[in-house]
């Protein structure tokens, strides 16, 4: 059993706090990640569980063992670097058993161990190497042999692609996805690209400025976020957003366009922020102007930025459109694809 | 799939562990003890063999020490009142601000001269910033041979040279005279220690980015703009230091100057330390070279500080 | 960029000057320690030995204690050496990595310590050895060298240590290995360039090292090379060959190890965290 628990954890470093009571369960087995603009206190958090860093009041336990007092090599766990941090003295063999040589695991299961984590990886032509004579995909599943080997109880990964090109990025993101439908060993996998987080995570936690927004399935918080901050930071283009307030069963934006939704709720007079994704407006003879500002037609899609009831917006059609920056479109939105925000609170309605 | 017998692979009773893997330790206070043991060695050594003698230098200054051991008594500030009314003492100090400022004005320029050398990226500069430290690496004991032989009066290859270019009439007598011999000890002092002040000099204009002359040289400025506007700006600070350490350093130069001269001819290169060196251990009377010892530090400070006042490089 | 061909000539005149700066003085004393005393003091040089003998390598080892005192500044040198090595190594773990609390104090304190005045403090220094009965043993020049050669060597560590990505540290960690686990199997290894610097200053502090040796040895038997060839330097009557040979000789030894480690020693002299 290696489920991980976070029961309300603080961070501070000197006076300043950059984690605040963040409590989360893991279930054993589960692939989490954690997303959030930079600086929100990612790599904090996955230190703390390493135990890299000492927590400065709460509780972390692990296969339900209170951990917090305990060094990083008594926690079971293995981690790997943005950097992957391997050690540039030692061969690749040497790099993944190092950790089973300092547990005096015994030669011939080290060398059965690392064998089957070089299998997994395709890393065996490799072994003899050093890590500055690997490419930056090689390394990076050096870097991931190394945890592989120690069977850990919970993985930690901190951004393990961003060092690496585009396309080997796709094709890492699923090995590590398939690695953990093989070992199905409980993960936490921190990561600022979120195409990343929703394919291959079960849930994702979303923290701001060391507080968790909102954790759920990739999905959920596409389609239901909890607030303007998950809203606006989930999904690519992100979602628009257009101020005003329900109006006899309609939603009158600030500049007085009055946009029909399909909600009832009570016309209370309270400043709202109507949220729509850019995939949810569609082409309608009669609608709302949309002024087009730039066009970028993708051939599978065109992507239209411009101004709606007076807010910048962008949109996302599948039709060809022939219109010209300077000209307007109509356009209608998916009523069931809106969302509703208090403006006051930023919570969900 | 990779199997263990148990998960708890990793966990083991540390020696310091409470049993139950509840260390009693946290790994952070494990680290500070064994920090602090590993840095025990060096801070015990600096404490016994340079911190606790500054005091003992101060308690023997009081005392009529005469020779290390013998029995000497308490006599205040005596020995102080007879260093700052020495006339020797005055002049020496006079002599080691000659030493000094020859030194980093003749080191300077040529380290710097050698260091813009060591810039270029040609093969022969690329060597050389590593072999040009052969004068310093040589014990300085071969440095006062080879200087000494170099400047000899009658067989020296510079006396030889300069009659040679019919500069000199006669060979000069260079260790012999109360004006040259200070020239000399200067010259060789220098070139042991010029190497180093020029690696450095060279280390700070290498980490100077490429591009800060390329603009220059776009915006049409010559060599000498460049050296006075992008290179001395940027090693203003290493040059600062420097001046600093090497000054203090040079001040506590103590080997060149005895093993050429021994101070002489009669104490025409007497410096401070060598000054010291002689009533401590030739003229035995450690108390009162003690005493000099502290007025000289003080004199050390007092400088240092009026430098770093003076010199010290403006923070934008 | 094209060079003139009077830029090429400048260029070629400036970098001649200072080879013959540097390797000319050294050229001239080691050629003379090979020629014979009459040619030695001939009234017009010559540039080359004409006749290579060997004799004053000859009368050094057989006429004078040479040998002894060379054995003599080979064990101060490599007993310094090796005891620098170890305490500044550790200690700038603990204080460039495991960062001890008051790290910082104590780096500053150690540059301030680097600029002691080693002279100035021969006379405690000397009491301070009399009292435990150090004088005139070569173990009590070794605790001096150390002392004076340590503080410069823990700073030029700074940067080796600092060179050292810590994420390498985390990983062994995570890895299962403790501080002293680490600094064994990752950093000795990947410190080896500083290492190699710090080898090369300690040993040359303690090969030339003077003012301390001249007073604290007394035995003949147990002077270090810069007082027996002092020695011979101050005497009435000056053996220029033998001088030079002795010269040469006490050269050899420091210029065979900056030969090997010289490399690290100026990488670790520029490599931009120097000075501050
Ligand atoms: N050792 C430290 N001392 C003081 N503040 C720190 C320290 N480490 C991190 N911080 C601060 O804690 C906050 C969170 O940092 P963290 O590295 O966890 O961010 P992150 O979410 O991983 O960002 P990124 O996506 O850029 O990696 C930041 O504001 C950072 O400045
Ligand atoms: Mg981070």
């Amino acid at each position: 059993m290696s489920e991980l628990q976070i029961r309300d954890v603080h961070k501070k470093y000197g006076v300043l706090e950059v984690i605040h009571s963040i409590s989360l369960d893991v279930a054993d087995g589960e692939f989490i990640a954690l997303v959030g603009p930079s600086g929100c206190g990612k790599s904090t958090l996955l230190r703390l569980i390493a135990g890299l860093e000492e927590i400065t009041s709460g509780e972390i336990s692990i296969g339900g063992r209170a951990v917090n007092r305990l060094a990083p090599k008594q926690r079971d766990i293995a981690m790997v670097f943005q950097t992957y941090a391997l050690y540039p003295h030692m061969n690749v063999e040497d790099n993944m058993s190092f950790s089973l040589r300092l547990a005096k695991v015994g030669e011939k299961e080290r060398q059965e161990r690392v064998g089957k984590a070089a299998e997994i990886l395709g890393l065996q032509p490799y072994l003899k190497r050093y890590p500055r004579q690997l490419s930056g995909g090689q390394r990076q599943r050096v870097a991931m042999g190394r945890a592989i080997v120690r069977d850990p109880a919970i993985y930690l990964f901190d951004e393990p692609l961003s060092n690496l090109d585009s396309k080997l990025r796709v094709a890492m993101r699923s090995e590590i996805k398939e690695n953990h439908q093989r070992l199905k060993t409980t993960t936490v996998y921190v990561t600022h690209d979120q195409i990343e987080a929703m394919t291959m995570a079960d849930r994702i936690v979303v923290l701001n400025g060391g507080r968790i927004e909102q954790v759920g399935a990739p999905l959920d918080l596409y389609d239901k976020p909890d607030n303007l901050f998950v809203a606006s930071f989930i999904g690519s283009p992100a979602m628009n957003f257009i101020e005003g307030t329900i109006r006899g069963g309609d939603f009158l934006a600030a500049d007085g366009t009055a946009i029909p939704v399909g909600f009832s709720l009570p016309g209370d007079g309270r400043p709202l922020q109507l949220g729509i994704r850019p995939e949810h407006l569609r082409l309608s003879a009669e609608g709302i102007a949309l002024y087009v500002r730039t066009i970028e037609p993708t051939g599978a899609e065109t992507l239209i930025h411009g101004t709606l009831a007076g807010v910048p917006v962008a949109a996302i059609f599948r039709e060809r459109i022939a219109a010209q920056p300077g000209q307007s479109i109509t356009v209608s939105l998916d009523v069931d694809k809106t969302h509703l925000f208090d403006a006051a609170t930023s919570m969900r309605i | 799939m990779v199997m263990l017998e148990h998960s708890g692979q990793f966990l083991y009773a540390d020696l310091v562990s409470g049993g139950a893997n509840r260390p009693i330790w946290s790994r952070k206070q494990i680290e500070q003890v064994i920090g602090y043991i590993l840095v025990a060695p060096l801070l015990c050594w600096m404490l016994v063999v340079l911190i606790y003698p500054i005091f003992s230098l101060l308690a023997l200054s009081l005392t009529n020490t005469r020779i290390i051991g013998a029995p000497a008594s308490f006599i205040a500030a005596e020995n102080y009142v007879a260093t700052l009314q020495s006339a020797p003492f005055w002049a020496s100090v006079a002599r080691s601000l000659v030493w000094l400022l020859g030194n980093i004005f003749l080191g300077t320029v040529v380290a710097l001269a050698a260091a813009l050398l060591l810039r270029q990226s040609w093969l022969l500069a690329r060597h050389a910033r590593v072999w040009i430290l052969l004068p310093w690496v040589i014990p300085t004991v071969a440095v006062s041979v080879i200087w000494q032989w170099m400047l000899n009066t009658n067989y020296g290859v510079i006396n030889i040279a300069l009659q040679h270019l019919a500069i000199t009439s006669a060979p000069l007598n260079i260790f012999g005279s109360r004006q040259l011999a200070m020239v000399g000890v200067i010259v060789a002092n220098t070139w042991h220690w010029f190497p180093l002040s020029a690696v450095v000099m060279f280390g700070a204009m290498h980490n100077i980015p490429a591009d800060l002359y390329e603009a220059a040289q776009i915006d049409g400025a010559n060599s000498w703009q460049q050296f006075r506007h992008i290179t001395l700006p940027s090693i203003e600070k290493v040059l600062f230091a420097l001046g600093l350490v090497g000054g203090l350093w040079t001040l506590n130069v103590f080997d060149t100057i005895y093993l050429i001269t021994r101070g002489g001819p009669s104490d025409a290169t007497q410096t401070l330390p060598v000054l010291i060196y002689d009533t401590a251990f030739k003229g035995q009377r450690i108390g009162l070279a003690a005493a000099m010892s502290v007025v000289a530090i003080c004199l050390l400070a007092a400088l240092a500080t009026l430098y770093a006042r003076i010199a010290a490089p403006k923070e934008e | 960029m094209t060079i003139s061909p009077l830029n090429a000539l400048l260029r070629w005149v400036v970098w001649a000057a200072l080879v013959f700066l540097v390797v000319g003085p050294i050229y001239w004393v080691v050629s003379a320690s090979f020629k014979e005393t009459a040619e030695i003091i001939r009234p017009v040089p010559t540039l080359w030995p004409h006749r290579v003998v060997f004799e004053n390598y000859a009368y050094l080892f057989t006429s004078t204690k040479y040998p002894r005192y060379l054995l003599n500044s080979l064990i101060v040198a490599a007993a310094t050496m090796m005891v620098t090595t170890a305490i500044t190594t550790i200690a700038g773990y603990a204080i460039y990595r495991l960062r001890v609390w008051g790290a910082d104090w104590m780096s500053r304190a150690i540059l301030l310590i680097y600029l002691a005045p080693t002279t100035l403090l021969l006379v405690p220094i000397y009491s301070l050895l009399a009292a435990v009965g150090l004088v005139n043993t070569l173990a009590g020049l070794v605790i001096v060298n150390v002392a004076f050669a340590s503080p410069f060597c823990v700073w030029l560590l700074r940067g080796f240590y600092e060179a050292i990505p810590i994420s390498l540290h985390e990983a062994a960690e995570v890895d299962g290995a403790g501080p002293m686990t680490i600094f064994w199997r990752i950093y000795l290894p990947l410190l080896a360039p500083g290492i190699g610097t710090i080898v090369l200053y300690a040993f040359i502090y303690s090969w030339t090292e003077f003012a301390f040796a001249s007073q604290l040895i007394v035995t003949d038997g147990l002077k270090t090379l810069p007082m027996g060839l002092g020695a011979l330097v101050g005497s009435y009557y000056i053996n220029w060959g033998l001088l030079m040979a002795g010269a040469s000789l006490a050269t050899l030894p420091a210029v065979l190890l900056f030969a090997i480690v010289g490399r690290y020693f100026v990488r670790g002299l520029t490599s931009g965290a120097v000075i501050g």
